[in-house]
């Protein structure tokens, strides 16, 4: 987990895109911690099992795996932190957040879990039809433009929504970073998410 | 908004194309129905053609399956721009 900025004060728990997302968002997500520890806000960036530095190879794990991890990784930093954190949810991380016990819920651009398959899918029918091969989708391990996703992790995905009524939400640009051809970074996105955040955040303490 | 009359489809088509693939608007709005895309820009990789056409789906408010996508779809700015505006007028 990539823990930045100071200890007292808000801590938040970012939930990153899932699969390709997150090499796009990654700039993205860094450049936001470091404003935000700037505010005086922590932030927590995990990888979930599977993805990341995680040892965990994703051909085993199931999307159940990922809720676990949600909830371990709300606990963790609830006892680190002395009370449950907030929770803010980029993308596929929107399906994952109500597992964390966050005390409240902020969002960018929350994806559906079928829409995100039906992406991965369509990438890997592309690479199918160039190449001559096939993946069929009966198969326990489907490679998924690099992903091997197993059959309980798809079906969990396909029906995976994100829960009604965050606290907050911000809503995506056309054209945004995940849709481009290569990674890339956007640093006055990533100051204008803080500065949302941080608004947020007041509001929730005001309470 | 989804686009769904002619200029705005085709306006369309070429901000998808220029957002997606980083083309400059300048050189993109230059294209004709014979400027080859799939083979005459760089990097039209799987993941990057599947890009372009979830984007091209959020935006017109369309559905593409896959049985749709052929290497031809993709062969020109016209084959392409012809393609979503069928599409969008249903």
């Amino acid at each position: 987990m990539l823990v930045r900025g100071p200890e007292d004060g808000p801590q938040v728990v970012l939930l990153p895109p899932l699969f390709e997302e997150m090499n796009f968002t990654r700039a993205l997500l860094a450049e936001l911690g470091r404003c935000l520890a700037r505010q005086g806000v922590g932030s927590w960036l995990p990888d979930l099992p599977g993805t990341g530095e995680s040892r965990h190879p994703l051909p085993e794990l199931g999307w159940q795996d990922w809720l676990d991890a949600a909830r371990a990784i709300g606990d963790a930093v609830a006892a680190r932190a002395g009370g449950n954190p907030l929770v803010c949810a980029f993308r596929g991380g929107a399906l994952l957040d109500h597992a964390l016990g966050a005390r409240a819920r902020w969002r960018y651009a929350p994806a559906d879990g079928a829409a995100l398959l039906r992406h991965l899918v369509r990438a890997q029918r592309i690479a199918d039809r160039e190449s001559g091969t096939d993946t069929p989708a009966s198969a326990t391990v489907m490679d998924l433009a690099g992903y091997g996703l197993s059959a309980p992790m798809r079906a969990g995905l396909e029906g995976a929504k994100p829960t009604p009524d965050p606290d907050r939400e911000f809503a995506a640009a056309a054209g945004a970073l995940w849709r481009r051809a290569e990674p890339g970074r956007d640093d006055a996105l990533a100051h204008l998410l803080a500065s949302d955040i941080c608004d947020w955040i007041e509001t929730c303490v005001a309470r | 908004m989804a686009a769904t009359d002619t200029d705005g489809i085709e306006a369309t088509v070429r901000a998808v194309l220029a957002d997606v693939l980083a083309i400059d608007p300048a050189r993109v709005a230059r294209f004709t129905d014979e400027t080859p895309l799939f083979g005459a820009l760089p990097e039209l990789d799987s993941m990057t053609v599947a890009g372009l056409l979830t984007e091209l789906e959020d935006r017109l408010g369309i559905r593409i399956e896959d049985d749709e996508v052929s290497g031809d779809l993709l062969s020109t700015f016209g084959t392409l721009l012809r393609f979503a505006e069928g599409k969008a007028a249903r």
